[in-house]
């Protein structure tokens, strides 16, 4: 008797301390060291290796290799047979915004800011996470020529809005030419009605922001002559972003379809000594690749897809394949929540329709628009330093069978298909739960059918 | 004129016309007394006294004299000259105090051009230069919902119903706010008694509101309409509004400190703006989810704003944080509706059905948090859905002092007029609520409303003729 009873207790003493043990991991998983083993790893930097690990220590890579062994206290997770890949990134999205993705009402307005109005909990956040995407940029739609600043968000499901924003991101500008911005199949009511309107309303616009430079240069030298009745010119929240473009402080996206336009943007951008960092969609980029490589522009565009618009009738699924062998640099967009969960599928369409190779592809969605972001010193690619943003899937993310198994940033597991299905089970509780209070508190109250979430009219569409 | 017209008249006719004068002036005159007829002494005797400044009295009385408390207690002597109301059965209040509303606003026709110019296509299409275009977007103020210097009290109509129906509830004060555009103007605190608004005004302006769903519609489409049309334009507008009104302030310093100097331009808006950016005056805008709170911290951080928040519909998931930024709360009343809809397979979102179903159970959970907030009905129609959300947020476990108190001291604190109002004291201006017993009660009907010492007799509001008939009728 008194012999059980020990086992007993010993037993006890053993779980309590497994379950402190493993209370210590859950915290280490969170804030300190994490190996992940014996997964193929696609680092998109310096190609793949077959059997290796990848060593996570404060949010960061630490270390990638074929034999890293597990420091004591790490968490490990055992991704054997599986892939792990850098967290994705969509270069163009309008995910995570409150109260309208255009503020259309002026044909230019710079002064409106996506990052005052990011909302924590657009779903698409978390549905994003679920198709290996890490860091998003969500922009001010394509309805006026200059639009509002975009920003780089890192997908952080849970945390505020200013837990979403990627630190350090260089601040961008949203340009748009073509139909969208001439309103086009819309009722028409705001200048630009043309392409040449549009060129117009860009160089004014250019010309304003050169005027009220020196309006401020003008007064500093008068305060600095201490001059007493020096008035300080109104700070105007339209011009400032366009001067920061003016003095390279912040990066283009110029949203155009046709090659025309394009080549409209790059004369006028050498006119005003500023980069077009990126053309978005530039479906017709492939007819004026020598122009735009030279200019040093990146073309950030779909996989396939044409024809939904007059501007889009010269598009092809060849368009990222042939700026990249002509020396430049093209990514892939999703401008659409949904599409925006299989990018890696978008990506390897390059592989058939133009034939790059396995890391081209997927640099894409990864380094490319790291590089287009002016983030690639700290995603986009698995090398020790870069923060651990990463995606473990069950097969090659360039294949059609691959789920995302984990999503990972900072070294912090944010989807887990796992924990993903035991949390569908207890929002369904607690919807029960919440749907017997509200009858309780209203019985007068209709009654609700509960039949699945009206699943098709909530399927997120291309901004085009 | 007048004379040689009378001259002209026979004998009788003159005689007639002197009698009926004589008529209409003994009416007129007779009307006049009834008013000033009206006791400016009372007693109000046998009540269960509520002061919210001490322990409840069980039987005691009230003097009110000129509109003013004279005394209060358990054994107060009755003056000679006092008309007496025996509230036995009846338990007194002191006045509830809706610190933000819209009760008797009708915000005049220029209030209204604000908003009508989002129905205003602007200029057509084809126009010759970009400038003048975009200069023609931007209407003046009172187009562009920039009407700081309004003040409420300007645009309240005395005879509006529904300053009755919320002094059928118990309400005796007010804050009410302009709303329409993004600077609607500025608070006026009002006691809900009249006729004439001169009577009425305690505080012709306490606030400022910004209002960052000033359009209404929310998301800005593609085009169209008057900027800002979007949240992310209506922020930027706010930005740019206050960054002018600093700079307006500095030009003009500059231009009355040193001759020579350039005069600035006069704006009635950005003059009146001044106070917000002193700190003066505090600054109202309204939030309800986490992230709207967050947007209105960070703008009042960057500006340094005197920030009141209002809403705060879920702000118990960031109570912690108006807590430790002793940020003071209007909290509004407001629950959520259930979706309307005809569709037999709609299914709620969860979420929304989380707010609703969650929504009474906020103001207990911003008490428990140690938040600063008065109950606010900001605009809902029937001031008497205000007084049973109380009720409801009171079964969701919200302390039944922490609501009365929510209702009368914390507000007066907040509008720095604790030492007039609040509270059942002597000095204190005489707003008195006689109810039939707990004021938070749905049974519970108010019997008298005393308002700066007028009595109101709060007659049952008539099931309107409309209501059963009208609109639910058969066949429909």
């Amino acid at each position: 008797m008194p012999n059980r009873f020990k086992i007993h207790i010993k037993i006890l003493f053993i779980l309590a301390v497994l379950a402190m043990v493993c209370a210590a991991w859950a915290q280490m998983g969170s804030s300190g060291v994490v190996l992940i083993k014996d997964a193929t790893i696609l680092t998109v930097s310096h190609g793949n290796i077959a059997k290796g690990s990848i060593l996570i220590r404060d949010g960061k890579i630490a270390a990638v290799g074929p034999n890293l062994t597990a420091p004591a206290g790490a968490a490990v997770i055992d991704a054997t047979g599986q892939f792990v890949m850098p967290g994705i990134i969509d270069p163009h999205s309008h995910i995570a915004i409150a109260g309208g993705i255009n503020e259309g009402t002026l044909a230019v307005t710079s002064m409106v800011a996506i990052e005052d109005v990011l909302d924590p909990t657009d779903i698409n956040i978390y549905r994003e996470l679920a198709g290996g995407v890490t860091t998003t940029l969500t922009m001010h739609g394509s309805a006026n020529p200059i639009g509002g600043t975009n920003a780089v968000i890192k997908l952080r499901w849970g945390k505020d809005a200013k837990g979403l924003l990627f630190k350090g991101a260089k601040p961008t500008l949203k340009f748009a030419l073509g139909e969208n911005v001439k309103r086009s199949g819309a009722a028409a009511t705001r200048y630009p009605a043309t392409r040449m309107g549009t060129e117009d309303v860009i160089r004014t616009a250019f010309i304003e922001a050169r005027d009220y430079m020196r309006a401020w240069d003008e007064y500093k030298k008068r305060v600095a002559a201490s001059d007493k009745i020096a008035i300080p010119p109104k700070k105007d929240l339209k011009l400032e972003p366009l001067v920061e473009v003016l003095r390279g402080e912040r990066t283009t996206n110029v949203h155009g379809y046709r090659a025309d336009e394009m080549l409209m943007m790059l004369r006028l951008a050498d006119e005003f000594g500023f980069k077009v960092n990126s053309f978005e969609h530039g479906l017709e980029a492939y007819k004026i690749a020598k122009e735009i490589v030279a200019h040093g522009a990146i073309v950030s565009t779909f996989s396939d897809g044409w024809a939904y618009k007059i501007e889009a009738y010269d598009s092809i699924p060849y368009n990222a394949a042939i700026i990249t062998r002509k020396g430049g640099m093209a990514c892939i967009n999703s401008d659409s929540a949904e599409e925006a969960r299989h990018l890696n599928q978008e990506a390897a369409k390059t592989m058939k329709y133009g034939g790059l190779s396995e890391q081209e592809a997927l640099a894409l969605v990864t380094l490319n628009p790291a590089k287009e972001l002016r983030i690639d010193d700290r995603v986009g690619a698995i090398d020790p330093g870069k923060d651990a943003d990463l995606v473990i899937w069950n097969h090659h993310p360039l294949s059609v069978y691959a789920v995302a198994q984990k999503t990972m940033i900072d070294g912090e597991i944010y989807f887990d298909i796992q924990k993903d299905q035991e949390m569908r089970k207890r929002t369904e509780e607690e919807r029960k739960s919440l749907e017997a209070l509200d009858k309780k508190n209203a019985p007068q109250g209709r009654g609700r059918g509960s039949a699945p979430d009206n699943f098709i009219n909530k399927i997120p569409h291309r901004q085009d | 004129m007048t004379l040689t017209c009378m001259r002209s008249l026979s004998h009788r006719a003159r005689w007639r016309i002197y009698t009926l004068a004589c008529m209409a002036f003994l009416i007129a005159a007779s009307a006049q007394p009834v008013k000033t007829e009206e006791p400016l002494v009372f007693a109000i005797t046998n009540a269960k006294i509520i002061p919210v400044a001490g322990a409840p009295i069980e039987k005691g009385s009230i003097v009110v004299r000129r509109g003013i408390i004279e005394a209060v207690g358990a054994n107060v002597t009755i003056p000679p000259d006092a008309r007496v109301i025996d509230a036995a059965g009846l338990t007194v209040y002191p006045g509830l105090i809706d610190a933000f509303s819209d009760i008797g606003l009708e915000e005049s026709t220029a209030a209204r051009g604000a908003a009508a110019a989002t129905a205003t296509p602007a200029p057509g299409r084809g126009a010759q230069q970009a400038q003048p275009q975009q200069q023609s977007n931007i209407p003046p103020d009172e187009r562009q919902g920039l009407t700081a210097y309004r003040r409420a009290f300007e645009e309240i109509n005395p005879a509006n119903r529904k300053i009755e129906s919320a002094r059928a509830v118990g309400i005796t004060t007010t804050l009410v706010m302009p709303r329409r555009g993004f600077f609607p103007g500025q608070g006026s605190l009002v006691n809900l008694s009249g006729p004439e608004i001169s009577q009425m005004v305690i505080k012709p302006s306490t606030s400022f509101f910004i209002n960052l769903a000033g359009r209404g519609g929310g998301g800005g489409g593609g085009g169209g309409g008057a900027y800002p049309g979007s949240l992310m334009g209506i922020l930027a507008f706010v930005k740019q509004t206050l960054l002018d009104a600093d700079q307006y302030a500095v030009a003009w310093n500059i231009y009355q400190a040193t001759p020579g100097a350039e005069r600035p331009e006069y704006s009635r808006a950005l003059e009146a703006l001044q106070p917000v950016l002193k700190r003066e005056a505090f600054v109202i805008l309204a939030a309800n989810s986490p992230a709207e709170i967050q947007r209105a911290l960070d703008l009042a951080e960057s500006f340094k704003l005197n920030l009141v928040l209002m809403g705060c519909g879920e702000g118990g998931k960031v109570a912690s944080t108006l807590k430790s930024r002793n940020i003071p709360v209007l909290l509004a009343v407001k629950y959520p509706d259930r979706p309307a809809t005809t569709d037999p397979d709609f299914r709620e979102e969860l979420d929304s059905l989380r707010r609703r179903v969650e929504a009474p159970a906020n103001a207990a959970a911003l008490a428990k948090a140690g938040v600063r907030f008065a109950l606010v009905s900001d605009d809902m129609a029937n001031p008497r859905d205000f007084i049973t959300n109380v009720g409801r947020a009171i079964e969701a476990g919200l302390d039944r002092d922490v609501a009365l108190r929510a209702l009368t001291l914390t507000p007066a604190e907040l509008l720095g007029v604790s030492d007039r109002l609040g509270t059942i004291e002597k000095n204190k201006t005489a707003n008195l609520v006689l109810a039939t017993g707990d004021i938070f009660d749905q049974k519970t009907r108010v019997k008298y409303a005393f308002v700066d010492g007028r009595k109101f007799d709060i007659v049952e509001p008539q099931p309107s003729p409309s209501g059963a008939a009208g609109r639910g009728g058969p066949g429909r």
